[in-house]
């Protein structure tokens, strides 16, 4: 038997089995694509490993990969089962390949890779972050083009999302991720993990403007981020303070304002860069984007709405089950690959890094193994 | 019964296939690193040698380490998502207790498995006469070779590779449910809780 990619030929009906392991979320799920694109998710399982790693008070990688390999085929199983098919049914396994933790993107890439094989049907090497980009689609309709603030635990990002695999990175994180300072912050301060709800409620009794803190490129040409300066400033400001409850709920507070700060500004030039990269006129109305776990944050949330209002864009938000990691992402992304008979073949690699942008967004040489880039 | 036999804990990545009678096809590749590519491409390579095509698989036997943490986990989870369609059976077996298989194929004597796990650490386990293809212990090497020699082994086995042909035949009389597929790993993450403490893992 040839198992190779190119055999498979493309049904107009299909149905997709995503795996997501790239950070610390095992998930599957079992996504149907009818003949004129339209879809239908028909289960969705995630399994969070959020109590193993809160001792540490951050993702730890081996304790994530362990995990998954635990959990995974459980998982997809139970997404199998919950969508009432038949893995026989299965059209295609799309995986998620990087970017992430390695240990785990191995595991869910291998599973997916023993699967596809078992099945011969089509793999499908998904980009983590192309999962992002199409996620507000599953929220219902969302036209290209649109602009995507990707904001977790490990991506911080601003994209002009113009068509499938058709994305420019218009600014990232040259250091930390946002949702890693929210972590980071909340260690400090021994709030416990996930940060980003510790530090939002602990916020709330707060006065935003009690402690003084850096909002790091604030006016710059580009739309960048960087996060490790206000993670260290938190960490000082902290040491400083006499660690009551008061001076606790002030600090975050300072901190959460601080972050929508960055994140008005950036996002702000991003406005501008992304009407430029679609051609459209200054003041023309356009879609934006707000997607991963920090976009929990109420604050956050309403901030940047009220920057959508003054610049004439309509703020979109998935649901946060669709927001944060989960495996309805990949299976849409392998999906859309699957209609245009984008396969993989069984040695695709999984990435740490795989920046997604132009002609990188699958199968770019550059982004490969071993070669550190910007944290994509 | 047709018994897929993978092997990645180690610098080879490994696959052969084989039926209760005889090999039908085997590979090692001495690769040292990407397993994670090399694994897939070489079963089906292993499947189109012997003439089999996925479907025909019964069983699955891999080895569960020791080994480099994220090497032994590309074939458990390979296996794992093989074996979830058609619920196949798969059968788990440390390095050790198939390198003393090898070495002493009619279990006659006493023989000790031990595999270099680094940071000085030695994980090793002793198979008497074929028994205990179960149990290892990670120790400091001075530890282990001073309990090792009070022992009286016949022979010491020491990093040697692992032979999935010899593998799958093994798990051939076993059942998965006394054999899982658990990884074994040598020592606990690296993870030090805040403050620097020992997590209790």
């Amino acid at each position: 038997m040839a198992l190779t990619a190119l055999k498979y030929t493309v049904q107009e009906k299909a149905l997709i089995l995503g795996i997501e392991s790239s950070c610390d979320e095992t998930a599957a799920s079992v996504l149907r694509r009818q003949a004129d694109g339209s879809f239908e998710i028909l289960s969705s399982i995630i399994a969070s490993q959020d109590e193993k790693h809160a001792p540490f008070g951050g993702v730890v990688p081996e304790i994530a990969a362990r995990a998954h390999m635990q959990k995974l085929d459980a998982i997809i199983d139970r997404a199998v089962t919950d969508a009432a098919v038949e893995y026989d049914d299965l059209s295609a396994i799309a995986a998620t390949s990087g970017p992430g933790l390695i240990g785990g993107v191995i595991a869910g890439l291998m599973g997916a890779k023993g699967l596809a094989m078992s099945l011969d049907i089509p793999l499908i090497a998904v980009n983590h972050l192309e999962g992002h980009a199409v996620s507000p689609k599953l929220a219902g309709e969302c036209p290209f083009p649109y602009l995507l603030l990707l904001i977790s635990g490990g991506h911080t990002q601003l994209l002009s999302v113009k068509g499938l695999g058709d994305y420019t990175r218009l600014g990232s994180t040259v250091d930390d991720a946002a949702g890693e300072a929210f972590d980071k912050s909340a260690k400090v301060m021994g709030l416990g993990f996930p940060g980003g709800p510790r530090v939002e409620k602990t916020a709330a009794s707060g006065d935003p403007s009690a402690v003084k803190l850096p909002r790091p490129f604030k006016g710059k040409d580009h739309a960048d981020f960087s996060f490790a300066g206000l993670k260290t400033a938190v960490a000082r400001a902290y040491e400083a303070s006499d660690k009551s409850d008061q001076a606790n709920a002030d600090l975050c507070a300072s901190f959460q304002q601080a972050v929508c700060d960055v994140f008005d500004d950036r996002t702000r030039r991003a406005m501008a860069l992304f009407r430029k990269d679609i051609s459209a006129e200054i003041d023309s109305p356009q879609r934006f984007v707000v997607a991963g776990g920090v976009a929990a944050n109420k604050k956050i949330r309403s901030s940047l709405e009220a920057l959508c209002n003054a610049q004439n864009f309509t703020l979109l938000a998935p649901p946060l089950k669709f927001c944060t990691d989960n495996a309805a992402m990949i299976a849409l992304a392998g999906a859309e690959h699957y209609a245009l008979g984008n396969f993989d073949a069984m040695d695709v690699k999984a990435r740490p890094r795989w920046p997604l942008d132009g002609e990188s967004a699958r199968h770019n040489p550059a982004s490969g193994f071993g070669k550190k880039g910007p944290k994509s | 019964m047709i018994i897929l036999g993978l092997d990645t804990t180690g610098p080879n990545c490994s696959v052969a296939s084989v039926d209760t009678a005889k090999v039908l096809a085997y590979k090692s590749e001495k690769i040292g690193r990407g397993h994670a590519e090399r694994l897939a491409p070489m079963v089906a390579e292993v499947l189109a040698d012997a003439g089999l095509s996925a479907i025909d698989v019964d069983k699955l036997a891999v080895c569960t380490g020791p080994g480099s943490f994220t090497g032994l986990r590309v074939a458990l989870a390979f296996a794992k998502g093989f074996a979830l369609p058609r619920k196949l059976p798969v059968v788990g077996l440390s390095s050790l207790a198939v390198w003393a298989a090898q070495a002493d194929p009619m279990g006659q004597k006493k023989v000790i498995s031990i595999a270099d796990v680094r940071r000085g650490e030695l994980c090793w386990s002793a198979i008497f006469h074929g028994q205990a293809f179960e149990g290892c212990v990670t120790q400091k090497a001075e530890a282990a070779r001073a309990t090792i020699a009070t022992l009286k082994p016949d022979l010491i086995l020491e990093d040697e590779i692992v032979d999935t042909r010899k593998l799958a035949w093994l798990a051939a009389d076993l059942s998965a449910a006394d054999y899982p597929a658990t990884p074994l790993y040598s020592r606990g993450p690296d993870a030090k809780l805040p403050g620097g403490l020992e997590p209790n893992l």
